[in-house]
C-alpha cells in the first residue's frame, strides 16, 4: 500500500459504530481516518490486496477493475496488483471497458507476457463467444492501438 | 472499399489483409486496389506512436495484433495476409525480417519472396518493393513513375542534389528519399511538406501516375492475391 500511496503510514483494524473498519494514519492528519474516506483508490486497492492475501493460490474476480483509481495511478496500480498476485500464486480475472485502463497495463504486460491473457467476450446470434489470446498477442495489440474492448 | 488499419479495429471484416511497412506503402496499395476495383482487402501498417525506429521493427507486433483481431471473429474471415516491405539494401535481409514477423504472429512463413504459403486455411506472401531481386524502396518505384512522366524533372532534381552536395552517394535509398522529397516540395504548393502517402491519396496528384507500368507488377500481384 505504501508503495502506491506513500502518504498512508499505518493501517489498523478498529471498531467503528459496531463494525470492524480499517483505519489509516495519513500524513498531515491528526486523527486516523477510515480508509474509505481517504480515497476510493486507496480503499479499492486495499480491498484487492487483502483479498489476494487471504486467497493464496486462489482465484479472484474483479469487475470493472479501473473503477475508483486515479488514471495517472493506473499503471503503477497494475504493477502492484500483478506483483502481489504473483507472489501469492493468485489468479485474477479482471473485467474492464476502459481502453485507458488497458493502455496503462502495457508496461507490466510487456515485461510479463506469460502471466497474462486476454479473454474477449462477444455476443453473436443470442449466444456469447469467448476468444482467448495469449499475453504476446495481447501486448502486441495494445502497443499497436487496436480496439480491444 | 478498403480502409487503413489500425483504425481502432476490433475485428477483421475482409478476407484479405495487406500489412505494409509504412504509410506510403499503404497509400500506394490502397490506390492500386481502388484502380483494380478490389473491395475484399484491408491495408495497414504498424503504429509507431511515441516510438522511433523503422517500420519493419514493428511488423511482428502489428501482425500479432492482426492475429488477435482475426481471432475475435465469430466467423473465420481472414483468408490471406500479404506483407509488403521495402527491400532496402538487401532483399534477402528484408525477406528474413518479414518472415520473422510472420513467425512471431504464428502465421505460415513463405519459402521465398513473392511465393504463396498456405496452411490451415490462411495464405501468406511477402512482396518486396521495388520488385523482384531488386534492392531499393518505395521511393525508387515512385521516382521511376514520376520521371517517366516528366523526364526533365529528373535532371533538375539530380542537379539540385549535386549543387547542395549533401547526398550520400553510397546510400542510394537515402538519395531516393531526398529526391522524392525535393520533387514533391517543388510540385505541391498546397502541401510542400507532403510525403509520398498524402501525395498518392491527393486528388491533385498529377506527379505520380498510378497507371504507370512500374506499378503493374504490384497491382497484378495484389489482384491475384485477393482472389478467393
Amino acid at each position: 500500500m505504501r508503495e502506491e500511496f506513500p502518504f498512508v503510514n499505518t493501517l489498523s483494524l478498529e471498531i467503528n459504530s459496531g463494525f470492524a473498519t480499517v483505519f489509516a494514519e495519513v500524513e498531515g492528519q491528526k486523527h486516523r481516518l477510515p480508509v474509505g474516506l481517504i480515497s476510493d483508490g486507496v480503499h479499492k486497492l486495499l480491498t484487492i490486496l487483502l483479498i489476494i492475501a487471504t486467497s493464496p493460490n486462489g482465484t479472484i474476480l474483479i469487475d470493472e477493475i479501473e473503477d475508483g483509481f486515479y488514471f495517472k495511478k493506473m499503471a503503477s496500480t497494475w504493477k502492484v496488483i500483478h506483483g502481489f498476485a504473483k507472489a501469492n500464486g493468485t489468479q485474477i480475472f479482471a473485467t474492464t471497458h476502459s481502453q485507458e485502463c488497458l493502455a496503462a497495463l502495457l508496461p507490466v504486460l510487456e515485461a510479463n507476457e506469460d502471466d497474462f491473457a486476454l479473454i474477449r467476450a462477444s455476443r453473436s446470434n443470442g449466444s456469447i463467444r469467448f476468444s482467448v489470446n495469449d499475453g504476446r498477442r495481447f501486448a502486441s495489440a495494445l502497443s499497436q492501438e487496436f480496439e480491444l474492448r | 472499399m478498403s480502409y487503413i488499419l489500425p483504425h481502432k479495429v476490433e475485428r477483421i471484416d475482409a478476407p484479405f489483409v495487406v500489412a505494409c511497412e509504412g504509410f506510403g506503402d499503404v497509400c500506394l496499395a490502397e490506390q492500386l486496389l481502388k484502380i483494380k476495383r478490389i473491395e475484399n482487402c484491408r491495408v495497414g501498417c504498424p503504429s509507431r506512436t511515441g516510438v522511433g525506429g523503422d517500420g519493419k521493427d514493428y511488423l511482428n507486433k502489428y501482425l500479432s495484433a492482426i492475429a488477435l483481431a482475426a481471432n475475435n471473429d465469430t466467423v473465420r474471415m481472414l483468408r490471406g495476409l500479404l506483407v509488403v516491405v521495402d527491400a532496402d539494401d538487401s532483399p534477402q535481409k528484408a525477406f528474413d525480417i518479414a518472415c520473422s514477423a510472420l513467425r512471431y504472429a504464428e502465421y505460415p512463413v513463405p519459402d521465398s519472396a513473392f511465393t504463396l504459403k498456405e496452411e490451415n486455411g490462411i495464405k501468406t506472401a511477402i512482396y518486396l518493393i521495388p520488385g523482384v531481386n531488386e534492392p531499393g524502396t518505395l521511393e525508387h518505384l515512385l521516382l521511376r513513375s514520376a520521371f517517366d512522366k516528366a523526364p526533365t524533372a529528373q535532371a533538375c532534381v539530380d542537379t539540385l542534389l549535386e549543387c547542395i552536395g549533401r547526398a550520400p552517394i553510397d546510400k542510394p535509398n537515402a538519395v531516393a528519399k531526398m529526391k522524392m522529397s525535393a520533387l514533391v516540395a517543388a510540385s505541391f504548393p498546397k502541401n510542400p511538406w507532403a510525403t509520398p502517402g498524402p501525395l498518392l491519396q491527393s486528388s491533385d496528384n498529377d506527379l505520380i501516375p498510378l497507371d504507370s507500368p512500374h506499378f503493374k507488377h504490384l497491382a497484378d500481384y495484389l489482384a491475384n492475391f485477393c482472389t478467393e
